[in-house]
């Protein structure tokens, strides 16, 4: 129990040490909606953790392994996620940054989304009609999604 | 057999969020916490009795003991993963109201615009903000104790994941 609890503290640090590493020295791509910088990530920890606590716990605890960097997977990806994009956040950062809120509005919400839309090619603008992309199908998955949390 | 045990965590974070929004159509994250922490003792209490009813002393046995200990590991990982994605059953993503725009209308960028603005999303963040208790109104916008470590903490994030709040 002791050298599990040692693993996972020690996955855990390494996790959000190599997630900040990653984004302080690479660029950020994505591979809409989750960073490739975040994909890299989760794929590190699998490959060096899995065979450790494999070796010293066999296939039940690894696969409980797997879904504790998922869940970690999922918790940087949301942070960042609100922090980057959260209105509610933007909020609070502007009330703490003493700037004036009345700066921030939807007109600057829509721009920015449609700007990250188009740089993750999910919506084309075509005479300047937005459109959204056919080859890419992210935007009805996570309609889906979206639509799922709201019946938990 | 492992599957049905991942399985209790999930079960429990689900039927905790069930109860939750049974009695309360609204969100206040500070209470959803609070409430958690009192169902969570609980469930230690029922885990405690049903180990000491059955006179089992797991801590004796290793394999039994790494499984527990991983499974509470996996129970408070949950929690904290639907903790971050609770808000959004209140309140729509932006992101989810321009794609519900977009995909049955073609509209140009101010249409969007306009539309998107008599969603009022600003005006209805701020009061969220403040039934919340993270920001309060006074002669301007300030930030509650609680919102000032809320902010800071994701100051904290922006710098050393080196992010931008876009907003």
């Amino acid at each position: 129990m002791y050298i599990y609890l040692f693993i996972f503290i020690v996955n855990t640090i390494f996790y959000f040490l190599l997630s900040m590493l990653l984004n302080n020295f690479f660029k950020n791509n994505f591979y809409y909606p989750f960073r490739i910088l975040d994909l890299i990530n989760f794929i590190i920890n699998i490959i060096i953790f899995c065979p450790i606590i494999f070796f010293y716990f066999g296939i039940d605890i690894l696969f409980i392994t797997i879904i504790v960097n998922l869940n970690f997977f999922y918790i940087i990806f949301h942070i960042q996620n609100m922090v980057n994009t959260s209105p509610r956040t933007k909020i609070l950062i502007n009330i703490f940054d003493n700037i004036n809120i009345k700066k921030y509005t939807e007109k600057m919400v829509v721009e920015n989304r449609i700007k990250r839309l188009l740089s993750s090619q999910q919506i084309i603008i075509d005479k300047s009609i937005i459109k959204l992309n056919d080859n890419k199908k992210s935007l009805y998955f996570i309609d889906l999604i979206f639509r799922f949390i709201k019946k938990f | 057999m492992l599957l049905l045990k991942i399985l209790i965590p999930l079960c429990l974070i689900i039927f905790f969020n069930k109860i939750f929004f049974f009695f309360n159509k609204k969100i206040i994250f500070i209470n959803y916490f609070k409430k958690f922490i009192i169902y969570t003792i609980i469930n230690a209490v029922i885990l405690i009795s049903i180990l000491t009813f059955y006179k089992k002393n797991i801590l004796l046995n290793n394999n039994d003991s790494t499984i527990l200990i991983s499974l509470i590991i996996i129970y408070f990982l949950f929690f904290f993963s639907f903790f971050l994605t609770i808000g959004l059953r209140s309140v729509n993503s932006p992101t989810h109201d321009i794609f519900n725009i977009i995909k049955n209308k073609r509209i140009n960028t101010k249409t969007l615009i306009k539309k998107i603005k008599k969603k009022n999303i600003i005006n209805n963040r701020i009061k969220d903000l403040i039934k919340q208790g993270l920001v309060k109104k006074n002669s301007k916008l300030e930030l509650t104790p609680l919102g000032l470590m809320i902010a800071k903490f994701f100051i904290l994030i922006k710098k050393k994941f080196k992010l931008k709040s876009e907003g």
